[in-house]
């Protein structure tokens, strides 16, 4: 019995929708896999008139289970996971009802639209390489639908193939021209993704997890020579309250007169300040947060505001796709003097009944020094001569936290150290807080950039210094390096010992592995420069690099050029491609012809070349009645080789092929004779 | 409704002899045409609207969501559509379409037209759907390196001399969201013959003397050798005395008829042409069938005594163009 469509179609088809849900796999339930395979196989037997389209409570019972196990993973009605998903579902389910060759149609167009929807939740390389692959094997069900049995499998995806690799080129042109719009409307930005990175808060253990993880977090191109290691601290909160267990931002620290704007970056104010100041650009991984990084110093950005008490930077929205902005840091910070009652207030206040041993070592020890800055560097050397640990598999501590750690435990991450130190300066009356952030990173020697992990998370302490102003300590590097615990996971291991080494270089002996790692985020980086952050801006540029100049009539010929240009190379390789066998081959009979013509011209007759062959055979005929002696050839044989030719040529091929033979032989035989009188 | 459209339907009408007239022009008749971009017609199916409306939604999402890789699905679509329309066009182009013998056929029935289709290079032609205007389409597809024949089919309700028109062919591989196509014009014909009637032979056709047997040189036995005359048919020439230098002879064939029939139009007559030459059709494959042979008379022609199924068609033509 015929079946509605192809079967490679219906195997196109079931494979590509396979492909499309891949990618969401990890935000989607267990059940969508399932429901793919149940609603496939299903089809497929249907398809093979063994079984029935199932009935509709089957159907509704799908459609429950399949809706509900979405709204139990995401709980929301409106988050883009659901709405994708919703959209998949409705993709797989239609498969249930699918019994013609326009609901394969309708599938498949849903199916072009749903490829997209990975691409709001990845970007990289990868993500847009599975795309297309994903497009091609769609496409090729397209073409398979319009294939009969006779064809293979694979036709359909070589000429989908084909056909994509001819389409990329006008992809490319029609990418930098075509005008990048407005938003018609906006889109709510309410992915239900968790909030990733460096926490609102620090409590013990908050940065176990970000410590082991080789996520990408920050990508940073400084204008001009990368400083130093040790001065790359990438502020992005400040901790000043604390409750015994938990730091938290006050909110004194977020009163609206701490926000001032800052002198917004553009590359040529940037540069006319050399030797003081820094530029940078930070390419930040989404977080879902909506604070930003920032070195100290920070005087020009490009986005976002700056808060003047915790000198952070943050958007009004939450960072929900990689984002990129400029900034310009001086090397050395201003002095700063004025610190206001409630500031001091908050950066000395310590919990009650907490961690009384160490409020009252930190009394002690300050009444044997005369300023600050000796109690402050006294603490350091304590940490770095006693018998202080950096482990990434600290001890549990009791209710006074601080108290466990100094005296007893002494082994901890930078938690801990900067914890500790902050409790003791404040004890001391002494303003200080917790600053978080990321510390380092790594130089990616072949593109010049520094590639911050997440794994370089780190916190460190601020403390007021008279005259000063708020002066950076990190305990953490105060540990002597033979005191830091290496981890069975050497990637992770470097996290404290390289915060005071020089940069890797491509000298450095370095695995292949990690070599190739730098490749690929290299890649990777190129990528989102390029291709990502391709905005108007940039397009404008683009176009004025390629053409000299951005008026319409030259972007017009432009895209005239190109689309004509693109036409002709297609035809031309479809020329040359069946050149080859272009030339039909002359018939014998034609052959002949020619030859009897070359004969009759040996004889002094010239045959015109629109001469028919009837008027010929007329002229021979009157030619030989009018002088028997001119004629120096066989006359009937002439005039029966005309005669034959006229027959077979003239009448169709198609006739009787032994017929056709046999007046090609007699034509033979008669141009034989005809020299013969 | 139908008012209104009946105000429109001489507009229609005018139009329609436009684009004939304008169709005839620039693609006259031939027996043999090659497609070109001359005669290559090229529009967007009902399903290629629908994949422009699809590219049309994931614009919107790439503009509303400003994401750069959706932008260059929905690049990829459009000229993904845009190779489509080559390779539509590519795969009729070149394609080379010869009208065979024309056809016969008796009123009321489908008339069976034979084409052939042969590449005029390497290029595969997929898929093709051939037709005439409102009629039953017929697939083919070129693929290897041979002529292909591919059967038309048109009803015929008119006696005499049908003109197939214009023949309608089409593809929309491989995407089925362009449609290419052309009306030829393959200057084909069918001789189409009476409606046969059911009727008793035996009292239409009365008995021809006895006379008449041996002069019709035409028949299946042979009668002997005659010199070749300017004009003869090459099919009964007898090649073996060519051969061996003599000049060539013609071979005659006769038929010896032992019952005969005349059938005869002004006998038959009353009144209704159709209806007698429906008869006479029918007696006509009747005889033929019991291989009896007749003779017809019609006032315009007379078809001397003979049987077999020459002599069949020579009759039904004679009915078919009367």
């Amino acid at each position: 019995m015929q079946s509605y469509i192809p079967h490679h179609a219906l195997i196109y088809l079931l494979s590509s929708l396979g492909f499309i849900l891949l990618p969401h796999l990890q935000r989607a339930p267990v059940a969508l896999p399932i429901i793919w395979l149940v609603v496939s196989f299903w089809q497929y037997k249907f398809f093979k008139q063994q079984w029935q389209l199932p009935a509709w409570p089957i159907k509704t019972l799908l459609i429950v289970l399949a809706v509900g196990s979405i709204w139990l993973q995401h709980q929301s009605f409106l988050s883009l996971e659901f709405v994708t998903q919703l959209l998949l579902v409705t993709l797989l389910l239609k498969l249930l009802e699918m019994k013609s060759q326009r609901d394969v149609l309708i599938l498949l167009y849903l199916s072009y639209f749903s490829v997209v929807t990975q691409l709001l939740f990845s970007q990289n390389i990868t993500a847009a390489l599975y795309v297309l692959v994903a497009l091609t094997a769609i496409t090729a069900c397209l073409i398979s639908l319009h294939q009969n049995l006779h064809y293979s499998i694979w036709s359909a995806l070589k000429l989908s193939i084909k056909m994509t690799a001819i389409s990329i080129p006008m992809l490319i042109v029609a990418f930098i021209v075509f005008p990048r719009l407005d938003p018609f409307w906006s889109v709510p930005n309410t992915s239900a993704s968790a909030k990733t990175g460096i926490s609102n808060s620090m409590s013990p253990g908050s940065f176990d997890e970000l410590l082991q993880s080789n996520k990408v977090a920050l990508r940073v191109v400084f204008d001009g020579s990368i400083p130093l290691k040790q001065q790359l601290y990438w502020r992005t909160l400040v901790l000043d309250e604390f409750d015994g267990k938990t730091w938290r931002a006050s909110s004194e620290g977020k009163h609206d007169k701490y926000y001032s704007t800052l002198g917004k970056y553009n590359s040529a104010s940037a540069h006319e300040e050399v030797g003081t100041s820094v530029q940078y650009t930070i390419t930040q991984e989404p977080t879902h947060q909506v604070r930003l990084f920032n070195l100290n110093g920070l005087q020009l950005a490009s986005r976002g505001t700056y808060n003047d008490y915790s000198r952070t930077l943050q958007t009004s929205e939450a960072v929900t796709e990689r984002i990129q902005y400029s900034l310009s840091s001086h090397t050395t910070p201003a002095l700063d003097n004025l610190l206001l009652w409630e500031e001091r207030q908050l950066n000395t206040r310590l919990p009650e009944n907490y961690n009384p041993k160490t409020v009252q070592f930190s009394k002690n020890l300050r009444r044997q020094f005369q300023t600050d800055s000796r109690f402050i560097q006294a603490i350091l050397e304590k940490i770095n001569h006693d018998n202080f640990y950096y482990t990434l598999t600290p001890p549990r501590t009791g209710k006074h936290s601080v108290d466990d750690f100094w005296f007893s435990t002494q082994r901890g991450l930078c938690e801990h150290y900067s914890q500790a130190l902050t409790v003791i300066l404040r004890a001391a009356d002494i303003p200080a807080r917790v600053v978080t952030g990321y510390q380092g990173g790594f130089l990616n020697f072949y593109d010049n950039y520094i590639l911050v992990r997440e794994k370089d998370a780190h916190a460190w302490v601020e403390a007021w210094v008279e005259g000063r102003g708020w002066q950076r300590f990190d305990p953490t590097s105060a540990i002597h390096p033979q005191r830091v615990e290496a981890s069975d996971d050497n990637a992770t291991a470097d996290d404290s010992t390289s915060r005071r080494s020089a940069w890797a270089g491509p000298q450095s002996q370095l695995s292949f592995l990690l070599k190739a790692q730098l490749r690929w985020d290299q890649a990777n980086f190129f990528w989102q420069q390029k291709m990502l952050n391709f905005d108007d801006a940039a397009q404008l540029k683009l176009l004025e690099n390629l053409l000299g100049s951005t008026d319409y009539v030259r972007i017009a010929l432009f895209i005239m050029l190109t689309f004509f240009g693109f036409i002709a190379v297609f035809f031309l390789i479809a020329y040359f491609l069946q050149a080859s066998k272009r030339k039909t081959p002359i018939s014998p009979e034609q052959k002949l012809y020619q030859r009897f013509i070359k004969q009759l011209a040996n004889q002094g007759i010239e045959v015109k070349i629109n001469e028919g062959c009837a008027d010929l055979s007329k002229r021979l005929v009157s030619m030989a009645a009018n002088d028997p002696s001119a004629v120096h050839f066989n006359l009937d044989a002439a005039l029966l080789f005309l005669k034959l030719y006229i027959n077979v040529n003239y009448k169709r091929r198609s006739e009787c092929s032994s017929q056709y033979e046999k007046n090609v032989t007699a034509m033979r035989h008669q141009l034989q004779r005809l020299s013969h009188k | 409704m139908s008012k209104f459209l009946s105000f429109f339907a001489p507009c229609k009408a005018a139009f329609y002899a436009r684009y004939t007239q304008w169709l005839s022009k620039r693609m006259p008749k031939q027996h043999e045409q090659i497609l070109n971009q001359r005669r290559l017609f090229i529009f967007p199916t009902v399903q290629g609207f629908g994949f422009l409306v699809v590219c049309l939604l994931v614009l919107v999402a790439a503009v509303n969501y400003q994401n750069n890789l959706v932008y260059i699905v929905v690049f990829f679509m459009l000229s993904l559509f845009n190779t489509c329309i080559l390779y539509t066009f590519i795969n009729l182009s070149g394609l080379k379409i010869t009208a065979n013998d024309s056809a016969a056929g008796f009123v009321g029935e489908h008339v069976a037209f034979n084409l052939t289709l042969s590449k005029t290079s390497k290029r595969q032609h997929h898929q093709l759907l051939l037709s005439f205007k409102n009629e039953a389409k017929t697939a083919a597809s070129l693929v290897e390196n041979k002529d292909q024949h591919a059967e038309l089919v048109a009803s015929v309700s008119m006696r005499g001399v049908h003109q197939a028109g214009r023949v309608c062919v089409e593809s929309i591989y491989p995407l089925g969201l362009i449609r290419c196509w052309t009306w030829v014009d393959l200057d084909m014909q069918a001789l189409v013959y009476p409606k046969p009637l059911p009727c008793d032979v035996q009292s239409l056709s009365g008995s021809a003397d006895e006379g008449d047997t041996h002069s019709h040189f035409q028949g299946d036995d042979f009668h002997g050798l005659r010199a070749y005359q300017y004009g003869d048919s090459l099919t009964q020439s007898h090649w073996q005395s060519l051969a061996k230098g003599q000049p060539l002879q013609q071979k005659q064939y006769v038929s010896f008829i032992a019952n005969t029939k005349i059938l005869n139009f002004e006998s038959l007559h009353q009144g209704n042409t159709e209806v007698t030459l429906s008869k006479l059709c029918y007696a006509i494959i009747e005889l033929t069938k019991k291989n009896e042979a007749f003779s017809l008379i019609l006032p315009s022609t007379k078809i001397s005594l003979s049987q077999g199924e020459q002599h069949r068609q020579q009759a039904l033509s004679a009915l078919a163009l009367y």
